[in-house]
């Protein structure tokens, strides 16, 4: 078996982060998102918050660990990653598409109420 | 559609942008129908927020009219008049179950640059830099609203744009600044600012009791309004210079048991202080100005209260330290929790209660943004409050 670049050029990264739903539910969801391919996942209830402590530990960078960590959350306990992405600005003349989430698929657009014509608005 | 885009220092420009789109369930866009410049977009405006992008959208006091939500918005529907307020808050982490919405975990999407700079991030907020999530702001025909079934506050056709605009942003700002002091009935409060924030501050310390509230500033037209609207007794500090001793005159020697800070990182000094934080500001010595912060905390009573709803971004100098520690103070500040007062400051409104028209000065075009930050940056024409409709 051939070891990942990562092992080799990495130490072991570590990090923790506090979700606010059962650690059953989440570690469930964990192995079928799988996040973080190859990733140590701890879930430690904390019953005074009515919470998890989920630990997760991987070979390679730690910003990559500590931002799926983050997204993780996100989805588990909003149901939607937080994004800016493909919102406007004055930077360019057209709307970047919204990036292609791993674990959230693209809404499709049946699903959005429409925007009213300006007719219909009026 | 025309947004107001940050450029630079001192340079916002109307521009042509593409409309918002929905990006996630939780979104609704909303047709915007009034939009404020708050002090602290005289923050941004003056070059004082870092991790701005030439582009950005700004504006973070709006309101208008649903025209779009996303499949997993329940809590409002096309046609509805709302009121969004500034903080974006999922409504289900840890501290938006504790009303600390302000603090929401999931709502900044650039929380690593936050964790840089403080340590830990706070909440995503609309148009005011992207170490606070990058998102497009209000000062546009249309925004995207994120959390749609948590901020969102619907608000009924019978009161004007001017009644309940402010429930976004300055009417819970003031509250919050006002109810971190625990006013018992009878004490005094001294303000420091007496814009928009400030005199929201004064009127809620008098409402919830306080016996005397203090108004420190050096324009004339902001003072009579605070005297005026909040019975507020004015400190003109280019008039008076010692206005640590004149607290300490007007309290019997003991100063006021709190104090708030609706200033901020731009303060205004006059003489060799005042100097001294310009430069230091100038060459990126210290991010923030805070001569009226060094005031409040000479100024608060032994054991008494600093609320500090003045936005601050970084990091200063000189400020005594060991003042607030051996006078036992207590300091509270924070970017307001909204969602927390929105439906209790509407129902102030809709009895009467409360109508904060009396500091809007000016109402002008959404395309007049550059002429109108100019107009209340330098606080020509009596400028206070400055209202732009798309």
């Amino acid at each position: 078996m051939v070891a990942a670049a990562d092992e080799y050029t990495h130490p072991e990264s570590r990090s923790a982060v506090t979700v606010y739903r059962p650690s059953d539910e989440l570690e469930k969801r964990w192995q079928e998102l799988d996040p973080l391919p190859g990733a140590h996942a701890c879930f430690e209830p904390v019953a005074h918050k009515n919470a998890t402590v989920v630990t997760v530990s991987l070979a390679g960078p730690k910003k990559r660990l500590v931002e799926e960590l983050r997204k993780f959350k996100q989805l588990m306990e909003a149901g939607e990653i937080a994004t800016i992405k493909g919102q406007p600005s004055g930077r360019r003349r057209t709307p970047v598409p919204p990036e292609a989430s791993p674990i959230l698929p693209t809404m499709p657009p049946d699903q959005i109420t429409p925007r009213p014509t300006e007719e219909h608005a009026a | 559609m025309r947004a107001v885009c940050w450029n630079g220092k001192l340079d916002v420009r109307v521009q042509d942008v593409p409309e918002p789109s929905i990006l996630n369930p939780t979104d609704a866009i909303v047709k915007v129908s009034s939009t404020a410049i708050c002090g602290s977009d005289l923050h941004l405006y003056g070059g004082f927020i870092p991790t701005m992008r030439k582009g950005d959208i700004i504006g973070h006091e709006f309101m208008g009219e649903v025209v779009e939500t996303g499949p997993e918005v329940h809590a409002l529907k096309r046609g509805d008049r709302v009121v969004v307020p500034f903080a974006i808050a999922c409504g289900h982490c840890g501290y938006c179950k504790a009303e600390q919405w302000s603090l929401c975990d999931n709502s900044n999407p650039n929380a690593g640059i936050s964790e840089l700079l403080y340590g830990f991030a706070g909440s995503g907020l609309f148009g005011y830099s992207h170490m606070f999530g990058g998102y497009a702001g209000g000062q546009a025909e249309y925004v995207r609203v994120p959390y749609a079934n948590v901020g969102p506050v619907i608000v009924p056709d019978s009161l004007p744009d001017e009644k309940v605009l402010f429930l976004g942003d300055v009417l819970p700002t003031g509250y919050m600044a006002a109810e971190y002091c625990e006013i018992q009935p009878g004490q005094t409060v001294a303000v420091w600012g007496c814009g928009p924030v400030g005199l929201m501050a004064i009127k809620f310390a008098s409402l919830l009791g306080a016996g005397r509230v203090i108004a420190i500033d050096r324009f004339p037209e902001r003072l009579e309004l605070a005297q005026l609207y909040a019975k507020a007794t004015p400190i003109n500090y280019e008039e008076e210079k010692d206005v640590v001793g004149a607290l300490k005159d007007m309290t019997g020697g003991e100063g006021p048991e709190a104090c708030i800070d609706a200033v901020g990182m731009e303060a205004h000094a006059p003489g060799p202080v005042g100097f001294y934080d310009t430069m230091k500001q100038r060459v990126k010595l210290q991010t923030d100005r805070p001569h009226a912060f060094r005031q409040v905390l000479q100024a608060c009573r032994k054991g008494g209260i600093v609320s500090v709803p003045g936005v601050y971004g970084g990091i200063f100098d000189k400020v005594p330290m060991g003042a607030a520690f051996s006078k036992g103070l207590t300091l509270k500040m924070g970017q307001t929790h909204v969602h927390r007062y929105m439906r209790k400051l509407l129902a102030l409104v809709e009895e009467g209660v409360l109508d904060p028209t009396f500091m809007v000065s000016h109402i002008m075009k959404l395309e007049e943004a550059p002429e109108a930050y100019r107009m209340f940056r330098e606080k020509r024409d009596r400028c206070v409050k400055i209202v732009l409709k798309p």
